[in-house]
Formats: C-alpha cells, structure tokens, sequence
C-alpha cells in the first residue's frame, strides 16, 4: 500500500526530477518518521503518524512538479533570492495577484464592493433561511423533534384542539407529544402598560424539550391537573436578568398577569425563547390556565372538539420513526373520525408528522413563494454584479495585453496563464465574499428593524445569526461569482495568438474588438437583468401603490381598535349591556375620542358571519325560503364613528332595543330594485321582523377590491353582544390613544380583561407587510442593478472611445462633424441598452406572470411600469454614455493621429 | 591576488564550506542552512545538490541504516576535488578583497 502510495507520486513528479530531488527528499521524510518513533514526545498513533508521511510525500511531489516553473538557483552568477522560502507557484501567484489589487485600489474597491453587493444579498437572505427553515431548534437533541399537525378537510390550519391533543398524546405511545400556543399577556398592575408573550404550554412541554432550569424547576405533571388551578409561571432567562437582576430569589415571588397573582417557580435556560420560530416567549404558564391568560376563543376550550388553537410538538421516543409514529396517529385519527363524524363526511380529520424545525409547517407553506422571489432577486443582483466584473476584468486583460503576449512569446503556457488568472479572480472572490458577508450582516440587521406590525401572537424577534451554514454559503456564491466572472476573460486572453496579439495592439486602429464583444455582451446581460427587476419591483410598487391608496368607503387613520370576550371572562350576559354602556362611556369621555361605539366583526379583519334572512316579496333562485346574508353587529354610534355616510335614512335610536337594521346600498338594489328600500322590513330568522331605518354606501367589509355584496348591520342594543371590538375615532393621532383606549374598557369592570388593542392602520397592515418587505427588497435591488449597469455601460463606452481614438481622428479630419461624432457614440450605447431591454422585458414578463398573486389592480403586462421601465434605462443609457461621447466629438485629429 | 569573480554562489559556498570538514548528510546540510536562515524545501535543495553533482562540485551516494528497526536510506555528500579548488578560489578571493579592504582603511587613517 505505502510502496504504491510513494511510485503514485514519484508519477506525478517530471522525469529529470524524479531521482535528483524527490528520491533524497522522500528518503529524508522516511528518515524523520523513523525518528519520531523513537522520540516519546511526539508519540502520535501509529496511523497519525503514517498519514503525515504520506501527505508529506504528497506535498514533496507537488513541490517537484513547481520546480520546473521557478528556477530557486540558478547555476551561476546571481546571488540566490532567500525570499523565495516556499517556491510554490500558488503562493507566488497569489503574492502577485495581491500586489497587484494592492496597487490600484480604486479599481479594487469598486470590484470588491460590487461584488459585495451581490453576494450580500443573497448572504441576507440566506441567512435568514438558514436561521428558521434550516436550523434546528436550540434543545438537546433537536433531530429526535416532529410537529404533529392536526387538518381538517377544507380548512388549511395546522392547529389542533385539546381533546384531540389528549386523544393523539394517548394514541400514540412513541411519541412524547405536548402543545403550546402564544399569547400576549398584560404584566404588572392595573396602571402599567407592560405586556409580554407567554406560551401556554401542556405539562410535558419541557420534558419534551429536555431542558433544565437555570433557578428553581420547570413546568409538569402537577402543573396539568385542572383547569385553572395552576397560577404558576416560568421566566426567561431574558427577563430575569432584565427585570430581577438574575436574582435567585425570584422564586416563589408573585407576578400579575392578567390582573391575576401567579406564583414564579422557575427560569428557563439561557438562550430558550419557545418553540414558535420568530415569535419569542418570555414567558411559561400551564395550558390550565389559558381561560384567564388568552381571553378569546369559545367558552369551554379545553373541551370543545370543534376549536383549534393549539400546536402540537413531540419527541419520538427511542426506537420509533417518523413513519411508525404517522402510523400510530393514523389510527388515532380513524378512531377519532368514526367516534365524531363530521358534515365533511368520513376522513375528515388527519394529522400528519414533520420533522420539527424552527418554523412550523404552515409558517413555511406560506413562505415558500416569498423566500423563492426573493432568491430570484437575489441571484439577479449576483448575475449583474458577475457581468459588471466580467466587463471589468476584460479591461484588465486589454491593459496587460501586451505583457501576457510577451510572456507567453518566451514560453509560459496557455495553463499556467489562466491559473495566474484564475488566482486573481480568487483572490478577488475572496475579498468580494469577506465583503458580503459584511454587507449581508448590514443588510440582516436592517431587515430585522424592518419589523412586523403588532402581531396577535407574541414578540416577533427576528435574529439570523451568521453561522457556519452562511459562511459556506457564502464562500460557495463568492467561488461561483469568481467562476462566472473571472473564466471567460481568462480563458480568451490564454487562448490568443500572441504574435496576433502584439499585431492588433500595434498596428490596427480597432484594437481589441473581440474583448470588446464580450464586454458588450456582459452589458446587455447586465441591462437585461436590470430590467426585470425593475419591472418586478414597479409591478409591486404599483400594487403595493394601489392596495394603499384603495378607498375602502370609510377613513382608515385616527381608528383605535380594542378587542372583549365577556363570555370568556364569565361575566353574566345580564350585565353586558351594564358593562358596554359603561366602557363605551369611559372611552368617550376620553379626551382625544371624537366617537366610539362597538362592532362584532370589524371591517377588513379576519372573520365571517352570516345570517339566514327571509325578505317579503324576494324568492331566492335556488328556491330556499331564507338567503344568507353577511352581517355584523353595531352599535348605532358606529356609523358616525367609522365615517359611513348614508344613502337614506340613518342609525337607529342609541336607547332602547329598535327592532331595525341599516343595510348597504348593494343590498337595497339587488332586493328591492327600483324601489325605495326605506321603511320595508326583513325577517332574521327565529329573531322576528325588523325595519330598514338606513341605507349606508357601501364599502369594504372583507378584503379590499372585493366584489360588491349585500351586507346588514343589526343593532348591538337590541342583540347584546358578547364577543366584540370597541372602535374609536380620535383627533389625535391613534397611536397615542391605543393604551387609553384600553384602559378605559377595562375601567369599565375589573374583570374583563381587554386584547389585541391597536390602531386600525396597524391591522391593516399585517396582511400586507410581506408585500411591501418584497416590494422593497424588489425596489432596492432594481436600483443597486441599475446603478451598477451603468457604471458597466460607462466603462465599455468610454473605453471603446478611448480605443477608437485614431479612426476618430481619422473621421474629424476627413470632415465628420463633432455631433454626428457624438450621436454616433451615444447611439452604440443606445444599442446596446435597447437590446439588453428587449431581453429583459421578455424575461421580465415571465416572471410577472409568476408574480401575479402578488399584484392587485396591475397586469403582468402593464404598459405604464414597461414604460417606465425603458425610461429608466434609457435615462442610463444617456447618462453612461454622455462623458466619453462628448470626450470622443472633442477629438483633436492632429493629437489623435500623431498617437 | 585572485582579481575574477567566484564561480559559485553563496548558497554553494555554503555547502562547500560545510562540506569542507568532511562529508555529510543532505539532512544535516539542510538544517546547517536553515541555521543560516535559508529554508528550501527538501525537492528544491536536492535539486540545488543534484546541480553541484552535475557540476562535479560534490559527489553524492545513498547511504542505509537502521533507525528505530527501520531500514532508512539518507543521501549522504562529500566535497570532490574541483570543488575544493572552486572553495578554495572562492576563500582567496574574500580574503584579498578584505586585505585590500584594510589597507585601504589603513591608509585612509594615516
């Protein structure tokens, strides 16, 4: 084995070296191995050390082999050069490739931020998919984690309910399965504005997770015995150290949450923040507990088959896979689907096992187009930015044209001239992945201040540390940049004809046409991409544009939206009409509340309702006797406190329980067409006849740009409401009253206990904060591409002018005038520019296709945006090529010919 | 007084001087070198020695032994005659441009 290692690398050492330098080099090696031996300092293993010695004759052998390229000694003459230490050729090359950036920084810092650019994009991004969708969760042993998701037929949620978390946990002897959810809890007393994230969490939670506590115990079985029973709560260990100063006496304090005493009986491990991706606990209390810490949702939760809210983590137990534990749960659910069969027939519910990372299966679903838009962008920058160097290191070969001509006359080969280059483009890579890596750091942190609107459910904490999966990343993209870039000039300039070489550089007025096409070449790639992602990011602009300025029928702004559930809190509905009266009041007298005045169902948030209506005169096409009508129920000052303006008629009176209802415009024409729908009546079903007092305009309820649909409002007064939302129009700005808004409702009734408080603006938002992270990054990186391709197109025009500098004189004294000089300039730029959009908008077209469930009230193909599009381009084009073309018409023929 | 330059670089002159007081091993001769502040590779200094062989300056042959119950080779070198010509040259011409140097001196101070 070992004599067939050492004749594998005397092969590889050149015939005339063999003898003279590798057999007395190998010879010593064996001589110092057998040495060491005997030397019980370095009593390395045996196999340890046989490994060094045949990586050492390795090495010899690749040492040989660049002996021929450097002469160490040269016979006579010369005094030996005691520098050369290591005469390896890649270390030479790469002293030169430095020395050589080192001398013209400008140029290396512009291709090194450049290439930054690009490659730090994609840093950001992958970053944080490196940090949710690849990155286990921060417990011992993550790899043994799955998320078990409960579907039902026709109902998209990953979320299961209690009973059928106990029936799975029962089920399914292989898997430790436990449940947590997320909410936000108000901490302290009454008067303090603090709120925190807790995760309700069912008893074996830690268990599961398999962590230990910092101070006192974690959460179990005692803590999951009956339902309320259970005031207890662990910290983080965040907000330990932030609030108690990492006090150990902590334990066995009290803390308010929810206005109600809970005992702390522990602190979590350092670095734990739940196990619901970005959004962060600070916070553990039992799942037993949930009636009082998360106040919406049914009545009975823990008991009501019907309600989901909760997800489910496990860990398999030794021995079991993830196919055999899907196999338990399948059984579960058969079970489960017989003993309560549904309205969807059989088999409607399902629950399926993933292996758990940090995001949770529906997290990801809905990510997924996202992440992948982005990664399009991204890699768009990267292939500007690769064609901008590609441009830029064809210049760097035309400068050093005549010295690779010269070397490669007295002999250096076509190989060791591209390894000399490709040296270059590493080096450079290097640095432009050192960069980006920098710039992607930037780039993540700005993101992450690029916070998401209040969300329901807890802290969103976005963090996306660089860790060893970005640094590869990074060094992979930085190594394909360097390929992309740097190969094609390389290679061309090794595989000219020197002699042809020194020919063109000396004699011909056009010198370097051919660099010139590839030159050119990589400005079009770079207009190309430079015009998709100018029209993804004007398509999303334009939409985002639209979704903002749509009139939804009432003034969105100055709009405080506080949330009750008066069932959850136990309170009798004999009193709801006491406490509504009463909150409303104090929210009223608020200064800064210009109206106030409740709703059931808030226009553009989630959530439906229907009631069946029959309507005197109105046979519904299917024959049915009733028609389902959309609905929600106010109180008669919601109208003035949204800024709904009526058609006809107005609010029913504030006191006393009416029996009328106000109804939409779209509802009075498609029932009473023609007519005046004023004073006629309906009848809701089982709850008697009411008035229509009021005909509102209509305006959105749903989603915006929805179709226009029939819509009622019943009066709060008359239905008492026990689930519903307090809306209040300020004078100031909303943002300032959320909190007393709040207050005030709960003012009201100590017992009641008041969530998702915030500015209506800051609910509508949510759904379109992914839009406009997208149009943003979209936007941001059309116009680092644009910039870049500019630069790009100065530097092939300017340099093509300074080329044609002679054939320009030439023309100047054969009469050309100084205009038709320049328009021809600046019309090669045009050309050029005019065919990389061409490209680009074609491609471009196909991806705003891809884009289409992201526009609202755009096409793909919008006129406007492509319009703009080649403005934008062209505006570049103008810009890039003016310099040199004016440089080129002030030619001074008797300068330019004596050159 | 020797007026032509000598034939042999420092480097050769080193090993030559080395080699003056018997013969030795390329092992011994490399590390008598990195002393001096000259690291080669082992490839790049046997091709150094494989150039005075050609040069008839030394003479080389292999050597065996056994080390640790190991049978190892080293390459041991002696001086030949021309290269103890080419040393000696070499030594004289120092010498007379050090003796012309202090006479220089000398007179120069009186």
């Amino acid at each position: 084995m070992r004599d067939r290692w050492f004749r594998f690398c005397r092969h590889l050492v050149p015939e005339p070296l063999r003898a003279t330098a590798f057999d007395p080099a190998v010879a010593d090696l064996e001589y110092a191995h057998a040495a060491q031996s005997i030397l019980p300092a370095r009593a390395h293993t045996r196999a340890v050390r046989h490994m060094r010695l045949a990586l050492a004759v390795l090495a010899a052998a690749v040492e040989c082999r660049q002996l021929r390229f450097v002469p160490i000694e040269p016979q006579t003459g010369l005094a030996p050069r005691h520098g050369d230490s290591m005469p390896m050729t890649f270390m030479l090359d790469l002293r030169h490739a430095a020395r050589r950036l080192v001398r013209q920084p400008l140029f290396t810092i512009v291709a090194v931020t450049t290439l930054g650019l690009g490659i730090g994009a994609n840093v950001a991004v992958f970053s944080f998919v490196s940090a949710y969708l690849l990155a286990p969760l921060p417990v011992p042993a993550p790899r043994e984690l799955v998320r078990v998701h409960g579907k039902e037929r026709g109902n998209d949620f990953d979320i299961m309910s209690y009973p059928d978390y106990a029936d799975a946990r029962d089920g399914a002897p292989g898997i430790d399965l436990a449940v947590h959810v997320i909410t936000r809890v108000a901490v302290g007393a009454n008067d303090s504005n603090e709120t925190r994230a807790v995760e309700l969490v069912s008893g074996n939670y830690f268990r599961v997770m398999r962590l230990n506590p910092v101070a006192g115990r974690l959460l179990d079985a005692r803590d999951d015995v009956a339902e309320g029973a259970h005031p207890v709560v662990i910290i983080g260990e965040a907000l330990w150290r932030a609030r108690y100063q990492a006090s150990p006496t902590v334990i066995g304090q009290s803390i308010r949450l929810n206005a109600a005493p809970y005992e702390i009986v522990g602190v979590a491990p350092e670095g734990f923040r739940g196990t619901q991706g970005p959004a962060v606990a600070d916070m553990w209390a039992p799942i037993m507990m949930q009636q009082q810490l998360r106040p919406r949702g049914p009545t009975n939760t823990l008991k009501n088959r019907g309600w989901g809210w909760l997800q489910a983590i496990g860990r398999l137990r030794h021995g079991t896979s993830v196919d055999q534990a899907q196999t338990a749960l399948d059984r579960v659910t058969a079970d489960l689907n017989q003993r309560f069969p549904s309205k969807s027939g059989p088999g409607h519910l399902a629950f399926t096992v993933t292996p758990a990372t940090t995001l949770d299966d529906a997290d990801l679903r809905a990510l997924e187009p996202f992440v992948a838009l982005t990664f399009a962008f991204t890699s768009l920058l990267l292939v500007v930015t690769c064609a901008n160097l590609a441009g830029v290191m064809q210049a760097r070969v035309l400068a050093r044209q005549r010295e690779l001509a010269i070397r490669q006359s007295l002999g250096a080969g076509r190989g060791r001239l591209v390894s000399e280059w490709l040296v270059d483009c590493l080096l450079l890579a290097c640095a432009g992945g050192l960069a980006g890596v920098l710039i992607g750091r930037a780039t993540t942190l700005l993101l992450i201040r690029f916070k998401p609107p209040a969300q329901l459910v807890g802290n969103i904490e976005l963090g996306a540390p660089i860790d060893w999966r970005v640094v590869g990343f990074a060094a992979a993209v930085s190594l394909l940049a360097a390929v992309l870039f740097g190969l094609a000039p390389g290679l061309r300039a090794a595989a000219r004809q020197p002699l042809s070489l020194l020919k063109e550089e000396v004699g011909t007025t056009t010198g370097g046409r051919r660099g010139g096409r590839l030159r050119r070449a990589a400005v079009v790639v770079q207009v190309a991409a430079s015009a998709v992602l100018l029209l993804a990011s004007g398509l999303l602009a334009a939409s985002l544009r639209n979704l903002q300025a749509f009139d939804p029928g009432f003034r969105t702004d100055h709009l405080v939206m506080v949330s009750v559930n008066l069932q959850r809190q136990r309170i009798p509905a004999a009193e709801a009409t006491a406490f509504r009266v009463s909150a409303l009041a104090h929210v009223r007298a608020l200064p800064g509340v210009s109206a106030a005045d409740v709703v059931t169902y808030p226009p553009l948030v989630p959530g439906v309702d229907k009631l069946g209506f029959r309507i005197p005169g109105y046979t519904p096409p299917d024959g049915s006797n009733t028609v389902p009508i959309d609905d929600t129920v106010v109180g008669a000052g919601y109208f003035n406190a949204l800024g709904l303006t009526f058609v006809a008629g107005g609010p029913w009176p504030a006191s006393g329980a009416t029996p009328a209802v106000v109804i939409n415009e779209t509802m009075a024409k498609r029932f009473w067409p023609d007519q005046d729908a004023l004073g006629r009546t309906v009848e809701l079903v089982g709850k008697g006849m009411l008035t229509v007092v009021g005909i509102v305009h209509d305006s959105a309820y749903y989603t915006i740009g929805e179709q226009p649909l029939p819509y009622v409002y019943l009066p709060a007064e008359m239905a008492q409401p026990m689930d519903y939302t307090v809306l209040a129009r300020t004078t100031r700005p909303a943002d300032e009253l959320v909190l007393p808004v709040s207050r005030a409702v709960a003012e009201a009734d100590p017992r009641v206990v008041p969530y998702d408080a915030m500015t209506f603006e800051e609910s509508r938002q949510i759904p379109l904060y992914p839009r406009r992270l997208l149009t943003s990054a979209a936007s941001t990186f059309g116009i680092v591409a644009l910039l870049l391709t500019g630069v790009g197109l100065y530097g092939v025009v300017s340099t093509s002018v300074g080329q044609r500098t002679r054939e320009i004189g030439v023309r100047v004294a054969l009469g050309a005038r100084s205009s038709q000089i320049q328009s021809r300039v600046l019309r090669e730029s045009a050309a050029l520019v005019a065919l990389g959009a061409l490209v680009g908008l074609a491609g471009g077209y196909e991806l705003a296709t891809a884009l289409r469930q992201w526009l609202f009230g755009v096409a793909p193909f919008d006129l406007r945006v492509y319009a703009g599009v080649v403005v934008a381009l062209g505006v570049i084009a103008i810009l890039a090529a003016w310099v040199p073309a004016r440089r080129a018409a002030h030619v001074d023929p008797v300068v330019a010919l004596r050159t | 007084v020797s007026k032509r330059l000598p034939e042999i670089t420092h480097l050769q002159f080193l090993i030559l001087d080395a080699l003056a007081g018997g013969d030795q091993a390329g092992r011994e001769l490399r590390e008598r070198m990195t002393a001096h502040g000259v690291r080669n590779s082992a490839p790049a200094f046997y091709q150094m020695m494989g150039r005075l062989e050609d040069a008839r300056l030394v003479e080389g042959r292999y050597d065996q032994k056994v080390l640790a119950g190991q049978t190892v080779k080293e390459r041991r070198y002696q001086i030949t005659r021309t290269g103890s010509r080419a040393l000696a040259a070499t030594r004289s011409f120092y010498r007379d441009r050090l003796a012309a140097a202090r006479i220089v001196r000398k007179l120069s101070h009186a």
